[in-house]
């Protein structure tokens, strides 16, 4: 895939405003209800582990949760009580589940691409929910899902609010165009590989200057 | 290359194009983007192929239907057509096993040889064994019920039954199978059928094309839709990794491989690829392979007629299938649809390309070459009869049959005390800081000599109500052998005041809630009160719904409400024969991890755990005692301050403990066939008779026992229900008579505690 110039300093800018964004985080209030809710999801994630395989995507999550707007800070014992958790908070759970499957995951902030009347429909939901839409540039979209660890320095990405594993050769609608696998709190590798992708950790990097030949 | 001075002609069979498709409709697509002016002739044997109306057929090519035809006939005129320079792309596998038998060495057939075809017949697919692909594990049907019941077992019933040629059933338990063995062996005319692990992943698939031994190309395919049926609706073609296309070329040099094939496979979480199938003949997707600038149909007519083929580019490496309507062909008229009977719509046809009538056929032929090849190709060796164990048959040579009234629920005592007590020195032998003890269910059995046993082996009893524990102390169990469990545990009411047990499971919050000022009352004590868990990821009415957060965090509130001289525990129980065997350790797991979050939140230290349950003998003995070890550092990683761990056998101890001696009423013959056998035993006798294999002896007027192997023979209860069938596949032995002897083993479980008296005035 070749970028226009249009798109790629559109990328630029978007990266430069989320570059600066952590992970998202669920936090746990000092007393017993976030212990509990906590406690509670990971006795979940290892029911729904019926077959004990480590790579398989934490489906349920999403049988339980919707997508769409979530108010932060957000705290564990609020999780169930809410219907619909955004891609954050799902990056944050699907990392739970998946580290109680076994696997090695680490947060990855994504930019997506789609169309403009999609972000509107976003950006109205949003605000009308009282929550902020500033993870909308245009038509582009900060994301959140978990890069698994498969072997060595190869990553998969599983998306959780799509609850699927985002495939590296994918182009044109939806696409990645930028990701930055955040292992800040890790020994430091040299570089990940997803799918003909090299990836340089907490490292923002445009899909199409990794994934395309000079 | 050389251009031919006649008119390329390829006749193309397999034209069926509904949700389960024929290729015949994507290779005639694909050839004639390469070949604009070739003559395309299409093949079919029912005028409900659809594909017969496609346009880039030149003409169509209509036979009869396939019971009808007279194949040296039809044979003859192939040959035709082939000396006359046409080619023939077959899209049906059975066809393409006839041909390759009919014209082993015509240039103009493009397809594998029978040697070929011999290599890559399921299940073993051998020729795989030079790619790095696994083939599933499988188990022929002509192996013991008994056997096949073990498979699914271990499986998890996560199974598929499949025949030799197309069509595989997906089931989920015992009936399910049986009911899938007689449609696949009614619909394709044969026995030869396998019982196949189910892959959990992603279908993937590779395409390639030959010609003698040379690999001209190949794709791979991910499947990016599936219809219901799991057959492709859109997928992503790209090149097949280096690692399986440099042992593929070798694999199909050896196999002197002619024409295409498609490789389907299942990509598990693990990366893992298991073949499933290698189809002699192109998928029905490969237009999509054509899109992505990779004409194989072409590629093959190029290499085999010296024509230069029109090159296509790549448009794209994604394709989907849409649903569009074209005309049909004026001198083909649509047939009505079948008229609808019952309560039914009309419907079409399920195999309108007519394999089934084929594969009728050519089984027909056993005397024949074509006969002995298809034998040969799906060899799985003769149906064998299940063991029996030495005890059973020693202890039934005890019995004077002559005078007993039928029918008779035998109790196999040696059979009986042999399992006690394997169980009880397996336990003796755990040295692990957490004591083990073995909890006899009594609604199992609550036969007096299995409570004896089990009192005698130092059990304890798990009851489920007032009644059972009143037998269980009769017996001389002490309250502090018993465990209570179920809903009616204090049912119809509390029998003794102040009796203190072993264990006590409640089976809800409510009766927890109510339960705590009992005990601190002292209307009755337990060493050990807990509660019965309801995992989220399994449907059951019993237990404590975990999954819901409300009800946990009300759980851990009274938890830390139950008097500290009472120690904490929980329970499971899903039967193990039913999830499946690893299916129930995963599950196990998971209640500790249950287990561990009550004692996280709630401070209260887990110090008991009981499991059970509806344990198969075999697996009891042969895979949860052995795993014992295991099964306790599991629960210490958890539960550091576990003590205590209950087993609960269920089945396992009785069920081959107990036969039912049956006598024959009559033997119903059809010809020399012995077609059904009634006998005065029924369904009111043997309850679950439906629900696993019973092992079935025949006492021969010589007086030996003859173990009865699966056949065609119905075994009729007496009852007049429409539902007294014992069993489904018995081969009958052809000197059984009225009068003689048939005892139906592995009776000593449910079919006993739930027998009924039925039809007996």
């Amino acid at each position: 895939m070749r970028l226009a110039k249009g798109d790629r300093s559109k990328i630029t800018i978007a990266i430069e405003r989320w570059r600066h964004w952590q992970p998202s985080r669920i936090l746990f209030h000092h007393e017993d209800c976030c212990l509990i809710a906590h406690e509670w999801f990971i006795a979940m994630a290892r029911s729904h582990l019926t077959d004990g395989i480590v790579f398989k995507g934490p489906h349920w999550i999403r049988q339980r949760w919707s997508w769409g707007p979530s108010k932060w800070p957000l705290y564990w014992c609020q999780v169930e009580k809410l219907d619909t958790l955004d891609c954050g908070a799902l990056g944050v759970l699907a990392r739970e589940a998946f580290k109680v499957q076994g696997a090695t995951t680490f947060p990855v902030q994504l930019i997506r691409q789609f169309h403009l009347q999609d972000t509107q429909q976003w950006r109205q939901k949003w605000e009308s929910g009282t929550c902020l839409s500033n993870w909308i540039l245009d038509d582009l979209a900060y994301h959140e899902a978990c890069a698994v660890i498969r072997q060595d320095s190869n990553i998969e990405i599983w998306d959780p609010t799509d609850s699927c594993w985002i495939s590296p050769e994918a182009r044109g609608y939806g696409a990645i165009v930028a990701l930055c696998v955040d292992m800040e709190s890790f020994e430091p590798r040299e570089t990940l590989v997803w799918g003909s992708l090299n990836i340089q950790p907490n490292t923002w990097v445009v899909v199409e200057v990794l994934g395309s030949s000079p | 290359m050389t251009q031919r001075k006649y008119p390329l002609t390829i006749y193309i069979s397999g034209l069926y194009s509904g949700p389960n498709p024929s290729p015949g409709i994507g290779i005639a697509r694909s050839l004639r983007c390469a070949y604009p002016d070739a003559i395309l002739i299409g093949v079919d044997y029912s005028n409900r192929s659809h594909g017969i109306h496609w346009p880039d057929f030149n003409e169509i090519w209509l036979q009869r239907p396939w019971n009808e035809l007279d194949l040296d006939l039809y044979a003859s005129q192939i040959k035709e057509v082939l000396d006359a320079g046409a080619f023939w792309i077959s899209g049906l596998d059975l066809e393409t096993i006839w041909l390759a038998h009919k014209f082993p060495t015509h240039s103009n057939l493009l397809g594998p040889s029978v040697d070929a075809l011999r290599r890559i017949a399921k299940p073993t697919i051998p020729a795989h064994k030079a790619l790095p692909l696994r083939v599933p594990h499988y188990l022929y049907l002509t192996l013991p019920d008994w056997e096949l019941y073990a498979f699914c077992r271990k499986y998890g019933w996560r199974v598929w039954l499949k025949g030799p040629y197309y069509e595989a059933y997906r089931v989920r338990n015992w009936t399910e199978l049986n009911f899938a063995r007689s449609q696949l062996s009614n619909t394709w005319s044969t026995d030869k059928l396998f019982v196949q692990a189910h892959i959990v992943g992603y279908e993937e698939s590779i395409a390639f094309c030959a010609y003698r031994g040379h690999l001209l190309d190949c794709v791979y395919m991910t499947k990016r839709d599936i219809t219901p049926e799991g057959k492709t609706w859109a997928g992503r073609i790209s090149n097949v990794p280096k690692e399986i296309l440099d042992p593929l070329q070798k694999v199909v040099k050896e196999l002197n491989w002619t024409g295409g094939a498609e490789l389907e496979m299942i990509r598990d979480a693990n990366g893992m690829l298991w073949l499933i199938e290698w189809n002699p003949r192109f998928p029905a997707w490969i237009y999509g392979a054509t899109i992505a600038g990779h004409n194989l149909p072409a590629l093959l007519i190029e290499r085999a007629s010296g024509m230069p083929a029109r090159k296509n580019l790549e448009a794209n490496k994604e394709f989907t299938r849409v649903v569009i309507e074209i005309p049909a062909r004026p001198q083909f008229p649509l047939p009505p649809l079948s008229e609808p009977v019952a309560d039914s719509f009309g419907s079409s046809l399920k195999h309108p390309s007519g394999m089934p009538l084929l594969a009728a056929r050519l089984q027909k032929h056993k005397g024949e070459v074509l006969g002995a090849h298809l034998d040969e190709l799906h060899e799985i060796g003769e149906i064998s009869a299940p063991s029996i164990p030495h005890l059973i048959l020693e202890e039934l040579k005890s019995y004077d049959f002559t005078q007993v009234e039928t029918p008779l629920p035998i109790f196999l005592k040696a059979v009986a005390e042999t399992s006690f007590k394997q169980t009880a020195e397996i336990l003796r032998a755990n040295s692990s800081g957490v004591q083990v003890a073995v909890a006899y269910s009594v609604k199992t059995n609550p036969d007096a000599r299995f409570l004896e046993l089990a009192h005698k082996h130092d059990f304890l009893a798990e009851i489920i109500s007032q009644f059972e524990l009143r037998k269980a102390l009769s017996i001389g169990f002490d309250p502090a052998q018993i465990v209570l469990n179920g809903p009616g545990k204090w049912w119809p009411s509390i029998s003794n005041r102040g009796l203190q047990f072993h264990a006590l499971f409640c089976d809800s919050l409510e009766e927890l809630r109510w339960l705590i000022p009992q005990l601190d009352k002292g209307i009755c004590g337990a060493r050990f009160v807990g509660v019965r868990l309801r995992p989220p990821q399994f449907q059951s009415r019993f237990g404590v719904p975990v999954g819901d957060l409300g009800t946990f965090r009300d759980l851990v509130s009274l938890v830390k409400r139950i008097p500290p001289d009472c120690s904490f525990g929980v329970h499971f129980h899903i039967p193990s024969s039913v999830v499946g065997v690893e299916e129930w350790f995963q599950l196990y797991e998971s209640i500790l991890v249950w287990a561990r979050a009550i004692e996280t939140t709630s401070g209260v230290k887990v110090r008991c755990v009981d499991v059970g349950g509806g344990w198969f003998p075999d697996d009891w003995f042969g895979v949860l005692l052995p795993r014992l070890s295991g099964l306790i550092d599991k629960a210490l990683g958890n539960l550091h301050s576990l003590e205590h761990l209950i087993l609960e056998p269920g089945k396992a101890l009785t069920q081959s403990a107990v036969a039912l001696l049956t006598r024959v009423l009559e033997v119903r013959r059809s010809g020399s066939n012995i077609e059904e056998v009634v006998v005065d035993g029924s369904i009111a006798e043997l309850p679950t008779v439906q629900d696993y294999p019973h092992r079935i002896l025949w006492l021969s007027s010589e007086g030996g026992w003859e173990v009865l192997k699966r056949g065609k023979g119905l075994l009729l209860g007496r009852l007049c229900m429409e539902n007294d069938i014992l069993a489904s596949t018995v081969d009958f032995p052809n000197r059984i008579q009225p009068g003689d002897i048939l005892v139906i083993c592995d009776a000593g479980a449910y079919d006993r505690s739930m027998s009924y008296a039925f039809g007996q005035g």
